[in-house]
């Protein structure tokens, strides 16, 4: 196991040490184990989501997901393909503004 | 992890668009450059040729609210994937007739730290971080 000597900002340092106790109650290796996770969290791909997406089928809502990958994996495990259904994205705009150089 | 921006007539940012619904990408190769828009208040804007590559299902249409007029698009989901700092983000895209380029607007735009130097034509792209003060 390796030992890093890593410089933290007071106020991130405040924070760890919070969540350490919160977590663990002052047990030692607590800040160890949220760094680590952490750490693993972002050198993994990180996944984003802006929407929310709901298929129907027939106007019931059969599977919903903010991530698309699930979408695809339960439009397959259930032989469906898009055009089968309805993918409801919410939340739903009806309208977007665009500035000149979009729509001249 | 940062990215450093195209810049040209505008800020330019490499990105794949994917739809996982269809496995299509574009470009199949590479990335391509979408201009960052602030003043598009949605998520992504492709020429309808784009469209149709990634053989996208809409989901429904939205008005499009311009300078000039008010045109009608067709949205549908959609991932971006900016491959130089691991980040895929899922949202929407829409197209209508006469788009040109590719836009990321603002809702792309809330995924990204970025750092704009109109001083010297540069700027960087980075992703948010977990704490912000």
């Amino acid at each position: 196991m390796g030992i890093l000597t890593v410089k933290l900002s007071d106020h991130v340092e405040k924070l760890l040490r919070e969540e350490a106790f919160r977590r663990f109650g002052g047990r030692r290796g607590g800040i160890s184990k949220i760094v680590e996770e952490a750490l693993i969290a972002w050198l993994q791909k990180k996944k984003e989501s802006v929407r929310l997406y709901r298929v129907l089928i027939d106007g019931k809502v059969v599977f919903e997901s903010t991530d698309l990958d699930q979408i695809a994996e339960f439009l397959k495990k259930n032989n469906l393909s898009p055009r089968d259904v309805r993918v409801v994205i919410l939340p739903s705009k009806d309208k977007y503004r665009l500035g000149p150089r979009g729509v001249r | 992890m940062t990215l450093e921006l195209y810049f040209h007539d505008g800020y330019y940012i490499p990105i794949i668009i994917s739809n996982p619904l269809s496995s299509k990408r574009y470009p199949e190769e590479g990335e391509i450059l979408a201009l960052i828009d602030t003043g598009f208040d949605g998520f992504l804007i492709v020429p309808q040729d784009i469209f149709s590559v990634l053989d996208i299902v809409p989901s429904r249409e939205a008005t499009i609210i311009g300078v000039c007029c008010e045109l009608k698009s067709e949205v549908a989901p959609i991932r971006i994937i900016i491959d130089s700092l691991n980040l895929i983000v899922d949202g929407e895209c829409a197209t209508y007739e006469g788009a040109k380029e590719v836009i990321l607007g603002i809702e792309a735009i809330s995924k990204l730290k970025l750092i704009l130097d109109g001083c010297r034509h540069k700027g960087i792209a980075d992703r948010c971080v977990a704490i912000q003060r």
